[in-house]
C-alpha cells in the first residue's frame, strides 16, 4: 500500500512539474524572498524621495533585518499563499470533473490514498518553496542589513509553513467537495478570509489554525513564541482531510 | 463457468423516484464476449459503472469470479475498465500512464516497462507511444485505454462503447482485437454500434429505460427474429409490373407494405401464406420481375423492434 502511494505522489508531483505549478511556485517564491529584504531596506529612501517632492519630510527608523522578516511575513502569508490556492484549487475538482479520476479509482487505490496523496504533494511543494524563499531572505537580508538572525528567520518561515499547509488544506477538502475548481477556489478564498476576521478576536485566537501566522509574527520580531500552536494548525488540517476523504467517498457513493 | 452474475442489480436515483437500473439479472459465461446494447439513456453506463465499483448499488448484488462484490471488498485486482469517451492524463505518454498504472498494480519497474511495451505493440500505438497524450486523436487515446485496461491480464474486462471514436479501419482493428481477448479474459462490452456488437459477441443483453428486456446467444436471437421478422424485396421492371403487382398485393396483405422506387417490400411473415399464389399470378399475367429478395432482419432491426415494443407496452401500461 506504501508502494501505491508513492506511486500516486510520484504522479502528482510530476503533473505538477509537467504543468508548470513547480515553476510558478519557485519564481513566485524566489521573487518574495528576494524582494521582502529589498522593499525594507529602500523604503525608508523611497518614502523621503516621495516626501521631498510634496515638501514633507518623513521620518522613519533605520530598518534592521526585522522589518526584513515582516515585509516577508506579509508577503509569504498574502499573495504567495493565494497564488499557491490559485494553483491547486483544482487539484481534485479538476480530475473529477474530466473523469480521469474514474481511470484511477477501478485501479486498486483507495480514496482516501488518493486524497492523501495530493495532500502530501502540496506538503513537499510548500516545503521546497518555503526553503528556497528562506534562504534568499535570509541571504539578502545579510547582504544589506549587514546582521541576520538565523534563529528568527527560521522560526518565522516554519510557523509561515505551517499557515501555508492549514489553508492548502481547505483547498484540497473544498476540491474533493465540489466539482468547479474556481467553487473550491472561492470556498476556500472566503473560508481564509473569515478565519482571519475571527483572529482579529483575542478571545478567539487562541482556538484558531492561524495562530501560527501570530507566532511567525512573534518570531519576526525575536520574541519567543509558542510551538503548541502548530497542534491547531495540525488539528484543522487533520479535520480537512477527514472530511475531504469522506466527502470525496460520500460523493462517488452517491453517484 | 458463470464469471458474472448480479442479482436484483438497481441504482435509483432522487430518492428512489428515478429507476436508472431496476432489477437487472444476468449471468455471462467465462470466455466470452458479451454484448450490452441500449439506447441512449437504458442504463449501459450506469450497470457498467456498477460492476467496475465506481457507484454503489441502490440494492442488489454483484457477483464477479465467484466472490461478491461490495464496497468493502471491492480492490479492483481482477478486473480491466474503459470508460466512455475516457479522459487520462494527459501530460503523460502513453508509455508513461501504462507504467504508472503497473505500477499501481504493484509491478516492478522492470515488470512494468516489459508489459507496457506489450500492449503498447500489441494495441498499434508504438509509433507515437512517447507523444503526449494530449496530442493524441479519439481512436488513439481509445486505443490507449484499451492497453492501460488490460495491463493486470483482468479476468473481467468492462468496455464501455469501445470502438466509438474510431474509423471503420481502427474499428476493426480493435474489434478483432477485442475477439482474441476471450481466449484469456471475458469481456463485457456495451455499444450502440449494432453492427460492431454482431460481430464480436458471443451473447447479448438489450436494456432499455433500466430495464432487461432480453438476453440472449446472438445466433439464437437472430434466429428467432429471423423466423418472425424477415422482409421480401420484389423489384419490378416497369410502372406497369409494379401497379399491376401492387393491385394484386393490395388485395391480400392490404396496407402491409411499402413502395420505393420500383420495389416493394413486404413483411415476410405477411406474405409467406400467400407467396406460391403470388407466384402463379405473376406467371400467368406475365409480370416482369427484376429480382426478388428475402431479406434476413440484421441485429439492428432486431434491436429496433425489441426496444419499439417495449416501448409501446410501456405507453400502454
Amino acid at each position: 500500500m506504501r508502494k501505491v502511494l508513492t506511486n500516486l505522489l510520484y504522479k502528482d508531483l510530476l503533473d505538477s512539474w509537467r504543468n508548470y505549478k513547480v515553476l510558478i511556485i519557485v519564481i513566485t517564491f524566489l521573487f518574495f524572498g528576494l524582494i521582502s529584504p529589498l522593499s525594507a531596506y529602500f523604503m525608508p529612501q523611497l518614502l523621503n524621495m516621495i516626501g521631498s517632492d510634496q515638501g514633507v519630510l518623513i521620518e522613519i527608523n533605520t530598518p534592521t533585518q526585522m522589518d526584513s522578516y515582516l515585509q516577508f511575513h506579509k508577503n509569504i502569508s498574502q499573495i504567495a499563499l493565494l497564488i499557491m490556492i490559485f494553483l491547486f484549487m483544482g487539484n481534485v475538482s479538476n480530475e473529477k470533473e474530466s473523469g480521469s479520476v474514474d481511470f484511477l479509482l477501478v485501479k486498486p487505490i483507495k480514496s482516501s490514498f488518493y486524497i492523501i496523496s495530493k495532500f502530501i504533494s502540496l506538503l513537499i511543494l510548500a516545503f521546497f518553496a518555503m526553503l528556497i524563499s528562506t534562504i534568499t531572505c535570509g541571504f539578502y537580508t545579510f547582504f544589506l542589513f549587514k546582521t541576520l538572525v538565523i534563529s528568527d528567520l527560521l522560526r518565522m518561515s516554519f510557523y509561515l509553513y505551517f499557515y501555508i499547509i492549514t489553508i492548502l488544506s481547505i483547498t484540497i477538502l473544498f476540491s474533493s467537495l465540489v466539482k468547479k475548481q474556481f467553487v473550491a477556489g472561492i470556498f476556500t478564498f472566503l473560508t481564509w478570509i473569515i478565519i482571519q476576521s475571527l483572529s482579529s478576536f483575542s478571545f478567539l485566537r487562541t482556538f484558531l489554525p492561524t495562530r501560527v501566522l501570530n507566532e511567525a509574527h512573534l518570531a519576526a520580531v525575536g520574541m519567543s513564541s509558542n510551538i503548541y500552536s502548530i497542534i491547531n494548525s495540525i488539528i484543522m488540517i487533520l479535520i480537512c482531510l477527514i472530511i475531504a476523504i469522506y466527502g470525496f467517498k460520500k460523493q462517488r457513493d452517491s453517484l | 463457468m458463470q464469471i458474472i452474475k448480479t442479482h436484483n442489480l438497481s441504482k435509483f436515483y432522487n430518492k428512489g423516484k428515478f429507476k436508472a437500473l431496476d432489477n437487472l439479472n444476468i449471468e455471462i459465461e467465462k470466455n466470452t464476449i458479451f454484448g450490452f446494447l441500449g439506447p441512449n439513456g437504458a442504463g449501459k453506463t450506469t450497470t457498467l459503472k456498477l460492476l467496475t465499483g465506481l457507484i454503489k448499488p441502490s440494492n442488489g448484488e454483484i457477483w464477479i469470479n465467484n466472490s461478491l462484490i461490495n464496497k468493502d471488498n471491492f480492490i479492483n485486482n481482477n478486473i480491466g475498465y474503459l470508460s466512455q469517451n475516457p479522459k487520462y492524463y494527459d501530460w503523460m505518454s502513453a508509455y508513461e500512464l501504462l507504467t504508472f498504472v503497473g505500477k499501481l498494480f504493484n509491478f516492478s519497474k522492470k515488470d512494468a516497462s516489459i508489459r507496457a511495451d506489450e500492449l503498447i505493440e500489441l494495441c498499434g500505438i508504438n509509433d507515437y507511444k512517447n507523444r503526449k497524450i494530449r496530442t493524441y486523436s479519439g481512436g488513439m487515446v481509445q486505443r490507449v485505454g484499451i492497453a492501460q485496461a488490460l495491463f493486470n491480464k483482468p479476468d473481467v474486462l468492462f468496455l464501455d462503447e469501445p470502438v466509438s471514436d474510431m474509423d471503420p479501419l481502427g474499428r476493426k482493428e480493435i474489434l478483432d482485437f477485442i475477439k482474441i481477448l476471450k481466449k484469456d479474459t471475458t469481456v463485457f462490452m456495451s455499444s450502440h454500434i449494432l453492427e460492431d456488437v454482431e460481430r464480436v459477441c458471443d451473447s447479448i443483453a438489450i436494456i432499455n429505460k433500466g430495464h432487461l428486456i432480453k438476453v440472449s446467444d446472438t445466433q439464437e436471437l437472430k434466429n428467432e427474429f429471423t423466423k418472425k421478422a424477415g422482409t421480401i424485396e420484389i423489384k419490378l421492371s416497369s410502372n406497369k409490373d409494379l401497379n399491376k403487382c401492387k393491385a394484386w398485393i393490395n388485395d391480400y396483405i392490404s396496407n402491409k407494405y411499402s413502395i420505393n422506387d420500383l420495389k416493394i417490400v413486404i413483411g415476410e411473415k405477411y406474405f409467406k401464406y400467400y407467396k406460391n399464389d403470388f407466384f402463379k399470378m405473376v406467371g400467368n399475367s406475365s409480370i416482369n420481375i427484376e429480382s426478388y429478395k428475402i431479406i434476413k432482419p440484421s441485429l439492428e432491426d432486431i434491436f429496433v423492434s425489441i426496444i419499439g415494443e417495449d416501448n409501446y407496452e410501456k405507453s400502454v401500461n
